[in-house]
């Protein structure tokens, strides 16, 4: 197949779906007969492609795939458009979600220790609901067998990660001062 | 009188706050100073009839101990310094913050970029059924417990709850394409061990993919409906074995 015909299938590929896709899902779609490698250096085009100031969207590596996504500067007028609420977090949301993508699989009494013993569970429910994170098992050595949570796959969606190794280590935000 | 209260996320937050303001080092933090300080914010919030929660009281405890165990230590440089504790605190929590501004300096999905297939989602909303996870369910279940009335005198009497008769109720009432809302089934259960029980043949029959439990939005009725119509008599079959296995278990 022809490299100029296999970015056109890529593209569309991707275009079409509705959540990120990876190099093994083309390669599924294409065929073996093209390898990763190949695909990979065609996303890398397509990539540059999109990303100049000519387009409105650009191909974004996400959640261990690709996936087009419109460009930043264009919200405002996007959120004029759509007549929607545009997702929103509240600071005791966002202070337990950094903790549990950190500190991952966590438990609530753990999580409330390292922010000063505050009452954690009305924002656990908020991200449960919000499905940014999820139920990811027990800690058994601990009496009460208490619930550990996890990030998910749509919290690396949201905030545009390519995987957990994607999070800056937390050794980065030790500062020497306050 | 006018005060202007900053809020805070909780202890470690207010904490921080006054280290910043007064420019002390975080290491060698001035206990007397900063439990002052402290302190005199709680009461300009017990002024403003602002409610403390606990979690401040119990800062201003360990404070005040820390201040104690301080004054008692001496000079000696050998014996450990009754901050350390206080500090990893402060200093992982301070850790914490930098990260939350980590993530929303990112481009969020929906507040600053977009997907295309947004716009499809926005029109089929109406219609849209998204299917229920059994964590969403024990949400669910907590928020019912909640509601549940409590008699404040009750008979205890034991009886034996079954839930491999849930099992079939939910079968039955399932049966024939029919769907049923979970609220209204669940705004007759008065008895803990029945609610229970359901739960268990709801969960039961999530697992083996019987049924399914959808939710059309957010806070939204909750319906139930079978997913498999000819496996009748499979099912049936499936049942007796589960309630077979229950049954040993209880001996």
């Amino acid at each position: 197949m022809e490299r100029e015909e296999l970015r056109k299938i890529i593209e569309g590929i991707i275009f079409v779906s509705d959540e990120p896709v990876n190099e093994k899902t083309i390669q599924k779609a294409i065929g073996d007969s093209v390898d990763l490698s190949t695909i990979k250096g065609i996303l890398q085009e397509l990539q540059l492609e999109y990303s100049s100031s000519t387009h409105g969207f650009e191909l974004v590596e996400v959640a261990g795939g690709y996936q087009f996504r419109t460009k930043k500067e264009l919200r405002e007028w996007i959120r004029k458009l759509e007549k929607f609420q545009p997702q929103r977090f509240s600071r005791s949301a966002m202070e337990v979600l950094s903790i549990i993508a950190y500190r991952q699989p966590v438990t609530r009494a753990e999580i409330e220790a390292m922010r000063g013993g505050i009452d954690s569970s009305g924002a656990l429910r908020t991200l449960l609901l919000k499905k940014l994170i999820k139920i990811s098992g027990r800690k058994n050595d601990v009496p009460g067998r208490p619930f550990t949570y996890s990030t998910t796959k749509k919290f690396l969606e949201v905030f545009g990660l390519k995987d957990l190794s994607d999070l800056p280590p937390i050794e980065e935000f030790i500062k020497k001062e306050v | 009188m006018r005060v202007n209260l900053p809020l805070f996320e909780g202890p470690l937050d207010l904490l921080l706050y006054l280290i910043k303001k007064n420019e002390f080092d975080i290491f060698d933090i001035p206990i007397s100073q900063i439990t002052q300080e402290y302190l005199e914010y709680l009461s300009n919030m017990e002024k403003l009839n602002m409610e403390i929660a606990t979690e401040f009281i119990v800062m201003a405890a360990k404070l005040l101990q820390i201040k104690v165990m301080m004054l008692l230590r001496g000079d000696e440089e050998a014996e450990e310094d009754p901050r350390e504790e206080l500090v990893s605190a402060l200093i992982s929590y301070q850790a914490f913050k930098e990260a939350v501004d980590f993530l929303l300096s990112r481009e969020i999905l929906n507040k600053d970029v977009f997907l295309k297939s947004h716009a499809k989602k926005q029109i089929e909303d109406e219609e849209v059924w998204t299917e229920l996870s059994p964590s969403d369910l024990m949400l669910l279940m907590k928020d019912i417990l909640k509601r549940m009335k409590k008699p404040s005198f009750q008979e205890i009497e034991i009886e034996k709850v079954s839930v491999v008769e849930k099992v079939k109720f939910i079968i039955e009432k399932t049966s024939e394409n029919k769907t049923f809302l979970f609220d209204e089934l669940v705004s007759e259960i008065s008895n803990l061990m029945h609610l229970v029980a359901f739960i268990l043949a709801i969960l039961e029959l999530m697992r083996l993919g019987i049924v399914k439990v959808v939710q059309m939005k957010p806070f939204g009725k909750i319906m139930v409906y079978r997913t498999e119509k000819k496996f009748e008599e499979n099912l049936l079959k499936g049942i007796e074995e589960y309630g077979e296995r229950r049954a040993q278990e209880d001996n």
